[in-house]
């Protein structure tokens, strides 16, 4: 087992893809990052990321360790791809541990079409996306403007405001996390401005990193799950990517200035502003926690619509029946998100206040909130990587209740700045690269294309494995693009 | 003055001035050519914006959110500062700005970077030794 240093810290090696950094420095508890040892050496010299795990370890009321993922890397506050879980008496609740983009998350939908039979049609239906899921700053339009009262229903209700209105089924709700609605939402707590920025977005894909994406299943490594989750070699599957928008950004900026104050008041110490926070109980707390939550649920509606509008465009383009075309959600993950859960502190299984920013929960096996259909298996984890190489489905496993707060890892994480990767495009016939590499693209602007290359990524097999060798997450399948669009 | 930095995975603006007038000028030049590099914009129209805040980098997160929100909920962009005025009132800063600008139009305003958020990441006005303001704010992309 090895030892490495980061500002004379000694961090030490206790398992093969695990480290822990000692309590120093005013940390309540030690830091756990999930690496092999390469990726800890890059980490160690890359950036400030591990600064922040020690950061995060410093919150009043945090619980066993400040974590992080294989895909760490520097994030406002907390790192992305950390976790850490705070006591409901003595903890705070910070959006810092959440993030701008609240419950930005992933979801996958299966078809019956095999992307043999699709290939010649791939144009087609990427257009055909692209017409009818609005991309790019400030996207708008998806399905007509929702009322004052229509909002407050979707920010109560999530994803049950989609099935009362016709944009999912009941199946759909069972494979989301928390069945697309956090009860503890309460959209009085949303700003005006916040509720502002969302009411034409509800359906939109935005601009970034967020992507819809058409792929194919290449590789099978667990028969037994991806049979429960109804994936097979060569079948097309589809891929969302965003969040909550405008309306989630802007609850998170609004609840940054509160719970600013709120750290003043309550006389709590900040190392980094952006990891400003209150008491879970605290008034402050509270209205944060359920705005915060009311976002959540409009990223829900929002992937859900998206999807919806996504099926009429494979049926536009494919003139295919409901049975042929077999669209059906798999899964639907959040990646930014706090939510009260329970897990074993010291032996007792006690509710706290997990904060993912940039991590995916990975309910095992027979874990109740696991959907019935994936008890045996395990909730599924869906891990986007680049659109030039490949995005992976894995399956929660028992250490992660053990170990990581019941959380895997998210994504790739970049690894060229988006200034840097529009520098080395220019010149270059990005969509035709892409094409070369199979991968039909449709964008607003090619800026974005620019930003998104894969050169601008980390390999995300790698991330992947890590988790899969800490009994986390279980790879069960990886796929690869076949189409793009984006903002 | 205004360099525009970027980083891994946003952007930062770092700014100079001789007042604190000045320094929230040149953020909102800065804000412009990241967002529209050198698309061109016109004062077709002119707009007023009040805020107040306890704290003045408080208050500049606010002035640079505020020309995001005329981008992507009013489809407005914002051309230049035409007034700012910058005061302490009480415990309380206060800025005064009269802005120009135009209707977003897809055909001749190219948007660069799409600015989700302005942060607080070691966000803090200093004081330079000749007597300026410098400050370097961080933006989520």
């Amino acid at each position: 087992m090895k030892t490495l240093t980061y500002n004379d810290i000694k961090i030490e090696q206790v398992g093969e893809v695990t480290w822990i950094v000692p309590p120093v420095r005013g940390m309540r508890v030690p830091g756990k990052i999930y690496a092999d040892q390469r990726m800890m050496e890059e980490i160690i010299k890359e950036d400030e990321s591990i600064k922040q795990v020690i950061n995060v370890a410093m919150l009043p009321g945090i619980q066993k360790y400040s974590i992080a993922m294989p895909d760490i890397h520097w994030g406002y506050g907390f790192p992305i791809g950390g976790v850490a879980a705070t006591d409901l008496e003595e903890g705070v609740i910070s959006p810092g541990g959440v993030g701008y983009d609240i419950n930005c998350g992933v979801r996958l939908v299966r078809t019956n079409l095999e992307y043999a039979d699709m290939k010649q049609h791939m144009e087609k239906l990427v257009q055909s996306l692209f017409k009818h899921v609005p991309t790019g700053v400030g996207s708008s339009g998806a399905i007509p403007k929702l009322s004052q009262k229509e909002m407050t229903r979707v920010l109560q209700n999530g994803s049950r405001w989609c099935f009362e209105n016709g944009f999912a089924s009941r199946e759909d709700l069972e494979c989301t996390e928390e069945k697309g609605t956090l009860s503890s939402a309460n959209p009085d707590y949303v700003s005006e401005r916040a509720k502002e920025r969302g009411y034409n977005q509800v359906g939109t894909l935005g601009s970034g990193n967020h992507f819809l994406e058409l792929e194919m299943v290449e590789e099978i490594y667990d028969a037994a799950a991806a049979d429960a989750l109804g994936l097979f070699p060569g079948q097309l599957v589809m891929m969302i990517h965003c969040g909550s928008r405008g309306l989630g950004h802007q609850v998170c900026e609004d609840y940054l200035r509160v719970l600013t104050n709120a750290s003043h008041k309550y006389g709590i110490h900040l190392p980094d502003r952006q990891l400003a926070c209150a008491p879970i109980k605290s008034d402050e707390g509270q209205r944060y926690l359920g705005a915060m939550a009311a976002a959540a649920n409009f990223a829900w509606a929002n992937r859900q619509v998206i999807m919806h509008q996504a099926k009429k465009s494979f049926q536009e383009a494919l003139k295919i029946s409901d049975r042929d075309l077999g669209f059906r959600l798999v899964y639907d993950v959040c990646h930014n998100i706090a939510k009260m859960e329970e897990h074993d502190i010291d032996g007792k299984m006690k509710t706290v206040c997990v904060h993912r920013k940039g991590a995916t929960r990975a309910f095992p096996p027979h874990h109740p909130l696991t959907p019935e259909k994936y008890r045996e298996v395990g909730q599924p984890v869906l891990i986007p990587g680049d659109m030039g190489r490949y995005s992976f489905v894995a399956v929660g496993q028992q250490a992660s209740m053990l170990e990581s707060f019941g959380s895997s890892c998210h994504g790739a994480g970049r690894v060229k700045s988006r200034h840097q990767a529009k520098k080395d495009a220019r010149g270059k016939d990005l969509l035709d690269e892409m094409k070369k590499l199979g991968v039909v693209i449709q964008a607003r602007g090619m800026a974005t294309v620019a930003e998104e290359m894969p050169s601008a990524y980390k390999d995300v097999s790698r991330v992947v494995e890590v988790m899969h060798q800490a009994g986390i997450s279980k790879k069960v399948a990886k796929l690869v693009p076949a189409g793009v669009i984006k903002g | 003055m205004f360099k525009i930095l970027s980083h891994t995975a946003d952007i930062a603006l770092e700014v100079q001035a001789a007042n604190l007038e000045s320094l929230f000028t040149e953020a909102s030049r800065g804000w412009k050519e990241m967002v529209f590099e050198d698309s061109e914009t016109r004062p077709a129209e002119t707009r007023s914006v009040r805020l107040s805040s306890p704290e003045a980098e408080d208050l500049l997160v606010q002035w640079l959110s505020e020309l995001n929100y005329f981008l992507t909920v009013r489809q407005w962009v914002f051309h230049q500062c035409e007034l700012v005025s910058l005061q302490r009132s009480g415990v309380m800063w206060e800025l005064d700005a009269q802005v120009s600008g135009e209707a977003l139009d897809p055909a001749r305003h190219y948007i660069y970077f799409d600015i989700k958020a302005v942060t607080y990441h070691q966000l803090e006005i200093k004081e330079t030794n000749g007597g300026g303001y410098q400050v370097r704010i961080v933006f989520d992309i």
